[in-house]
């Protein structure tokens, strides 16, 4: 196993979505897409001019346009619903009830997740949407690294059959993965191997967790990056092998603590094989307004701010 | 198909479905009775020599079907007697409703042969139906969408952000039969929280609105229906007059009987006065 996959150019990772589901579109006549108001935003200009039969708005109204989908789903097509940040905690009741309930083929795509849209503040930072989202019965959820993982992200989604939840940030993050990495649910990666402490983390923040482990590494301390991309289904043999290795974990999320990746992994840890495990992210609390960069560095996100607490908990 | 005969299969369904709820012990015995000339109209009557919706019990998964969507989900033993009556499953289903094992919910669920689409709370069927009506548009086929609205549940915001997408996208198979009872789990509607006026409500939303002054009358809901069929670029919204409770002597108008089952001494009276129905081709209501 490499010691380190190399980190590669930037790349805005949100221009997988428009990408991705063009690509999909040509080749699955079944794939619709349903927005609400963001299409030009989240860059479908394109998808709406190659596929204007098969791309439509809602205007500002989520919850109709998550139970709309419920109607194109039964009618055999799959629908890609795609809205900004928060939406689908706007929409929670009729996506648990109308969609993972009678485990419907349905694809939800939140773009701006996090605190990558930091400048808009609270209301449109999601930073639950994790744990809102495992918490439903029937559904997946996958927050990809990288522009690249966000593209077999997509597919993946396309392939499985059943509800989806796909987390995309707002920014241009490094490619961790090649157009080759093939994303499968319920699967991590060991992103950088070693032995004195293993870091878990999805979304952007792993390129910060790779760079933060490196200058451990310079230190002489040898820390493991696991890419947890799949939260749900989780890879429970992963983290029971990285336990047997390492016993001790970081979890790096950009996202509240409390139900986010923190939590999953520590309830398979804590039935399978406890053992000490610490979460850096949001504490119960909100962020605020700020650049994403800024927010980072104040909730200790950042690569010193990283790096700080691993050495700390080496 | 002669009213008499859509009469006697209301008279009919309102037993089998009080009777279920009552065995259940639960159920909204008040609004599965409200809808049930509107749920008898579609499944039964006939236009013209055509059957108003299209289905087959055979093939519950029809792709040709016209689709029945009760938003109004907790009416739902009305619809689950007729779907028996109709074959889509044993009539025997009909005693377990509502009990552990059974595939017969407490609200629409898409296991159960005939349900074509999940309505597990108030207020998200008539964007379901917008969803399919949109979908089947697309498709350029004729299916239609039938969609029936309690009037409580037009206080939920999101029947209005569906009513302005079905009027953009200028969806005229979309149907959707408002069944006004006037009555909700606390109240009057009017006291908890006003819907009126539905028609201008509807219409300023670009619905066209036809009034259903009866809405226990075959004759006009059938008649609002062939205007409904003819109706081109707009959704068109029935509104019904309906009683909560109807053919239930003791609760016609009563708002505690919106979610109750009946008491087995209840059931029996309101079998001796139904059952001679469903045995005969009497008239059971006249135009109130």
């Amino acid at each position: 196993m490499n010691d380190l996959i190399q980190i590669g150019e930037k790349v805005d990772i949100l221009k997988a979505l428009p990408e991705g589901l063009l690509n999909l579109a040509r080749r699955y006549r079944n794939l619709v897409v349903l927005h609400a108001d963001f299409g030009m935003r989240m860059g479908l200009k394109n998808f709406s001019t190659a596929f204007p039969e098969r791309c439509f708005n809602f205007g500002l109204s989520e919850e109709n346009m998550v139970s709309a989908a419920v109607g194109f789903a039964v009618r055999g097509k799959i629908p890609f619903v795609v809205g900004y940040s928060n939406f689908a905690g706007k929409a929670w009741e009729q996506i648990r009830s109308s969609v993972c309930y009678p485990n419907l083929n349905i694809k939800f795509v939140a773009a701006n997740v996090g605190i990558s849209n930091g400048e808009d503040g609270v209301g449109y930072q999601a930073t639950e949407d994790i744990g809102i989202m495992r918490v439903i019965p029937n559904m997946k959820v996958a927050s990809p690294v990288d522009y690249n993982e966000a593209m077999s992200v997509l597919h993946k989604s396309y392939m499985e059959f059943g509800p989806v939840y796909v987390r995309l940030a707002n920014c241009v993050s490094p490619l961790i993965f090649d157009d080759k990495h093939e994303f499968v649910f319920g699967k991590a990666n060991v992103l950088k191997d070693g032995d004195g402490l293993c870091v878990f983390t999805h979304g952007v923040l792993a390129s910060n967790v790779l760079e933060a482990a490196m200058i451990l590494k310079d230190e002489g301390k040898s820390v493991m990056v696991v890419n947890m991309s799949s939260i749900k289904p989780i890879d429970e043999e992963m983290i029971l092998s990285c336990s047997e290795k390492v016993g001790k974990f970081l979890v790096v999320e950009d996202n509240n603590l409390s139900g986010g990746l923190f939590s999953a992994v520590c309830e398979v840890l804590a039935e399978k094989n406890p053992a000490s495990v610490r979460g850096i992210g949001l504490k119960d609390r909100f962020a605020e307004s700020g650049g994403m960069s800024e927010l980072h560095r104040k909730y200790g996100l950042d690569v010193m701010g990283l790096a700080g607490k691993m050495r700390e908990f080496f | 198909m002669t009213i008499e005969y859509l009469e006697k299969k209301a008279a009919q369904i309102r037993v089998d479905a009080l009777s279920a709820i009552s065995r259940a012990g639960s159920g909204h015995s008040g609004s599965a009775m409200s809808c049930v000339e509107i749920l008898v109209s579609l499944y039964y009557a006939e236009i013209s020599g055509k059957a108003v919706a299209k289905f087959d019990s055979k093939k519950p998964q029809w792709d040709e079907q016209d689709y029945i969507i009760l938003s109004k989900g907790q009416a739902v033993p009305t619809q689950y007697a007729i779907l028996a009556d109709k074959g889509f499953f044993d009539k025997n289903e009909m005693d377990y409703l509502r009990r552990a094992n059974s595939i017969l919910q407490g609200y629409p669920n898409m296991k159960v042969p005939g349900i074509t689409v999940p309505i597990a709370s108030h207020g998200c069927g008539l964007s379901i139906a917008t969803g399919l009506a949109m979908s089947i548009k697309n498709e350029r086929l004729p299916n239609k969408v039938f969609a029936i609205l309690g009037d409580g549940e037009l206080q939920e915001g999101q029947v209005w952000a569906a009513a302005m997408a079905a009027a953009h996208y200028k969806l005229d198979n979309l149907i959707a039969f408002v069944d006004n009872d006037n009555l909700q789990m606390d109240g009057p509607v009017r006291s908890v929280m006003d819907v009126m006026p539905i028609q201008d409500k509807f219409e300023s939303f670009g619905w066209k609105v036809i009034h259903v002054w009866h809405g226990h009358d075959f004759d006009e809901i059938l008649d609002a229906l062939a205007k409904a069929f003819t109706t081109n670029r707009h959704p068109v919204c029935l509104w019904c007059h309906t009683v909560k409770g109807k053919g239930i002597e003791f609760a016609e108008g009563k708002p505690y009987y919106h979610d109750a089952p009946l008491s087995p001494e209840e059931l029996a009276e309101v079998k001796r006065k139904l059952d001679p129905i469903c045995a005969s081709n009497l008239k059971m209501f006249g135009n109130e």
